[in-house]
């Protein structure tokens, strides 16, 4: 096992580590692909908060991130379906057929699936952002850099949003588990055939060394995820780069 | 899902600051007493409380208060929207949605409940026992929430039920099992900020009994942490359970979950999109009201605040 | 360090600064005068919570409105008026800042993550409009001014590499990199140990000659404004209670709050080594008393002192300077002792 040697599969009689690359792809497009989605949207809307605390954006974020923590995530993922697929027809109900098909039909057949699954984390890192921010514009080299006359834009977005993204970066490393869990529930929801879907058919055939499989890729995606957390870290914070000397 | 510990805004108190215990509190009647609890809960959490509390009456008396049979098959007006008759409309084979979601409470009840008390008296335990005797215990037990929460619980929760089989029993199982970690890492270190308070060093040194200091000096201090943390594990039960129920390897049809409701009406919604939309928006009311408890109490329980009343 | 008043470069008249968190707005700063002439060296003392930093950072453009709200009959810098909010802009298409603050904890006043060369060129660029290689070069001439030895290979450094007094001179080099014609400095050696303040302080009395550069430099600690001052302001619950030239307040204080300052700290020029501290503690700022707002401290207040404010009257006949009591130039010490 620790030669990376996870056996066969009993259902299908081939060697599980090819069985799962073959699924990875999927999975890692759409984990990569909220990942993404959610830094683009919830840092700036964390921002949004934090500049205009006690605000309308700032209360607006409050009550749609604690309603979005208590949606789970294949209803979420069915209502998309209703909205945009059944009622719209903006998206296909049927998306991972569109994938290769050129770049906006393949854009548009991942799009639901990751809204879904970057709906809850964008919660909780706005929520993450909105605190950092605040503790940071709290700091007196904010104040240094406005007596500067430095513009409100810069010093929000360059001197503050840097140190403000140390604590940012460690929640979406530590909710790359909690995404890459969704995306066993997202991948039913949406039939997209990657991990999760092969885990499902795996636990329902009784397939042990795939399960174990997946249980300890997901694990050591989730510990290597965390270790380039830590190399981040090195870039964000000078203080961490030479250690604390 | 993580939780991110957000400033306590209190704007969201609305009912004002916490009350501390003062000797008016103390000789109050019950009802007054009541009444000041929930004042000094806020307006949110209460309805949230009342919520779930509304939840449990229909839980317990779902065979009482469901209009219909839940799981009987009744042939006529299948995949019918919300009408006066059957308000949450008929599924696939007839049956009264409102009535699969009210039995349905009993499930997610029971999983939550189950959940809850079985994590919080093991990982309880485990964590006051870590923070208290530190050393070699404290490290194995970390090591071992680590390596439980590198695993993500959904994952985790479904490995598990792969090996036990599915059911309600081993559902609960398999939830406990994610849950213990997180509660046993905040009741630990909710007991070690709390040993080495003053009060607690000095009973140890003039040599009190361990398991006394831990019990009078240490325990209704982490209870206050462990509390807020039950209304989070209740939560994800919930949420974890309809994920499973919905995947199809939690409770199994014909009992009625909301998980696989959802998961039944899924092919329909083209046709029928209420018969997912129903159950769904139950999970989500009921999760909403329990996180907006634990807001409250976590504002309640925030030792600054609770500082100001001693 | 000499005065020139008859050429002001900063004028304040009537300063008014009250924070609202949502509620009733809470008035922190009552009032204030404040002049400044062309490279005069003037100080503001005062306990910790008198509005000392408040009107320093008023005056600067930094408080964050709302919660702030500043209003003034007269704020400007070399007739450039500085009520419009914001940090002043140099007029007339000069380059710089008219104006420029340093803080009380060099240790958090840099941000930690930026090279303090960035920190400097950043200025150099956005604000005096240089190219970036003349800014590297400048920030290297800045660096050596203030005394940062191989300035040259510092600039890569970051802020947590240097000693505190090190980062203070950074942030001087930061506030000189503007060019200002007025420095507010708040408190700059209070976190400092005492031979290192006393090198600060000499740096900034160099600076400022060389300059003639104009300086509100603001300190609890009466010996270290007098070190580097030639007109005080003694600030007490947001107001101005007295001011004159150093040398006539401190020798013969009008105000009772300045007396008991003066007997609470040790000799002037010498630095403070105990804190002795007057009895009692400021009024808090939302629930002020009656009248003067030092009466409750007072040991020579009477029923008119808790009644009515008193006016801000000259210390002497003829002299220059105000005191703002009804009992000025009866002595506490006369008294017996504070309450
Ligand atoms: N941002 C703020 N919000 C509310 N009150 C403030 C704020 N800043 C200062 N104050 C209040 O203004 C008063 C004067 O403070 P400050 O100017 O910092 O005193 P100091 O003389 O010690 O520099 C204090 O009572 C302080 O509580
Ligand atoms: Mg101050």
């Amino acid at each position: 096992m620790l030669t990376g040697d996870l056996g066969q599969s009993v259902r299908s009689l081939q060697p599980v580590t090819s069985v799962l690359g073959e699924r990875l792809p999927v999975t890692g497009l759409l984990a990569i692909g909220a990942t993404l989605l959610t830094i683009v949207v919830a840092v700036p809307l964390g921002i949004l908060a934090a500049v205009r605390k006690r605000k309308f954006a700032d209360r607006a974020l409050l009550v749609t991130s604690a309603l979005s923590l208590a949606v789970p995530s294949f209803f979420l993922g069915i209502l998309l379906l209703i909205a945009f697929a059944v009622n719209l027809r903006w998206f296909p109900v049927y998306g991972y057929k569109q994938l290769g098909e050129g770049v906006w039909p393949s854009i548009q057949g991942i799009a639901l699936p990751v809204v879904a699954l970057a709906v809850p984390q964008t919660a909780v890192v706005a929520r993450m952002t909105r605190a950092s921010m605040l503790e940071v514009l709290s700091q007196d080299y904010v104040v240094t850099a406005r007596a500067t006359g430095l513009s409100r834009l810069r010093v929000y977005y360059r001197h503050a949003l840097k140190n403000a993204l140390i604590p940012i970066v460690t929640v979406v490393g530590l909710n790359f588990g909690a995404l890459l869990g969704g995306t066993v529930i997202i991948e039913q929801v949406f039939n997209f055939p990657g991990l999760g879907t092969l885990l499902i058919n795996s636990v329902n055939a009784r397939d042990y060394s795939i399960i174990q499989g997946i249980v300890l890729l997901f694990g050591a995606a989730y510990i290597v995820i965390n270790l380039s957390v830590d190399i981040v870290y090195a870039y964000l914070d000078p203080r961490v780069r030479y250690g604390q000397s | 899902m993580a939780r991110v510990d957000i400033q306590a805004d209190p704007t969201n108190l609305a009912g004002g600051m916490p009350l501390p215990d003062s000797p008016t509190v103390a000789v109050a009647t019950g009802r007054q007493r009541l009444v000041a609890g929930l004042r000094s809960l806020g307006v949110l959490p209460t309805i949230g409380l009342v919520v779930v509390l509304l939840l449990v009456v229909v839980a317990v008396f779902a065979p009482l208060i469901a209009p219909f049979d839940a799981t009987a098959p009744a042939s006529i007006d299948t995949l019918a929207g919300p009408s006066g008759a059957h308000w949450f409309g008929t599924d696939m084979y007839g049956r009264d949605v409102l009535s699969r979601v009210i039995v349905g409470a009993q499930v997610s009840m029971v999983v939550g409940f189950a959940v809850t008390i079985g994590s919080l008296v093991i990982g309880g335990l485990l964590g006051l026992v870590a923070g208290f005797v530190g050393g070699l215990v404290d490290r194995i037990l970390g090591q071992l929430t680590d390596v439980l929460l590198a695993v993500p619980g959904i994952l985790l929760a479904i490995a598990i039920v792969a090996m036990l089989g599915s059911g309600i029993r081993n559902v609960c199982i398999a939830l406990t099992i994610g849950q213990i970690p997180l509660m046993l890492r905040v009741v630990r270190s909710a007991t070690l900020s709390i040993s080495q308070r003053p009060m607690v060093r000095a009973a140890r040194a003039i040599g009190a009994r361990p398991s006394r200091v831990l019990l009078r000096h240490i325990a209704p201090y982490v209870w206050g942490t462990a509390v807020v943390q039950c209304t989070f594990t209740f939560a994800h039960a919930i949420l974890y359970e309809a994920g499973l129920s919905f995947l199809g390897i939690g409770v199994q049809p014909p009992e009625p979950t909301w998980g696989n409701m959802v998961s039944e009406a899924r092919a329909f919604i083209g046709s029928q999109p209420w018969n997912a939309i129903f159950p769904g928006l139950a999970i989500v009311v009921v999760v909403l009201a329990i996180n907006l408890v634990g807001d409250g109490l976590r504002d309640l329980a925030d030792p600054e605040s609770r500082g100001r009343g001693r | 360090m000499t005065a020139t008043v008859d050429t002001p470069l900063l004028t304040v008249e009537d300063l008014r600064v009250s924070f609202a968190y949502g509620g009733r707005p809470v008035e922190v700063v009552h009032g204030v005068d404040l002049s400044v002439g062309v490279g005069e060296s003037v100080g503001i003392v005062g306990e910790s919570g008198s509005g000392k930093s408040v009107t320093g950072r008023a005056i600067m453009g930094i408080l964050p409105t709302p919660p702030a709200r500043t209003t003034a009959k007269r704020m400007e810098i070399a007739g450039q008026d500085l009520r419009g909010g914001g940090v002043p802009e140099a007029g007339d298409g000069h380059q710089g800042q008219p104006i420029a603050m340093i803080f009380q904890n060099p240790f958090t006043a840099l941000n930690p993550v930026f090279r303090v060369g960035s920190t400097l060129t950043e200025a150099l660029v956005k604000r005096r409009g240089m190219s970036r290689s003349d800014a590297t070069a400048e920030a290297v001439r800045l660096l050596d001014r203030v005394r940062i030895p191989n300035a040259k290979s510092r600039i890569r450094n970051y802020p947590h590499e240097f000693s505190g007094g090190m980062q203070q001179r950074i942030v001087i080099a930061l506030a000189l990199a503007l060019e200002p014609r007025l420095l507010i400095a708040d408190e700059p050696t209070t976190a400092l140990d005492v031979t290192v303040q006393a090198e600060i302080l000499e740096l900034l009395r160099e600076i400022q000659t060389e300059r003639t550069m104009g300086m509100i430099f603001i300190s609890h600690a009466l010996g270290v404004v007098a070190e580097v001052v030639s007109r005080v302001n003694v600030m007490y619950a947001g107001r101005i209670v007295e001011s004159g030239p150093v040398g006539s307040v401190y020798d013969d204080p009008k105000h009772p709050y300045t007396q008991a300052l003066l007997l609470a700290a040790p000799k002037v020029g010498q630095f403070r080594t105990r804190t002795f501290g007057i009895p009692g503690s400021p009024p808090d700022p939302s629930s002020p008393p009656p009248g003067c707002a030092f009466h409750p401290r007072c040991a020579l207040a009477t029923d008119v002192c808790r009644d009515t404010v008193p006016d801000v009257r000259p210390r002497l006949a003829g002299g220059s300077g105000t005191a703002s009591c009804h009992h000025a130039g009866e002595s506490l010490v006369a008294e017996g002792a504070t309450r």
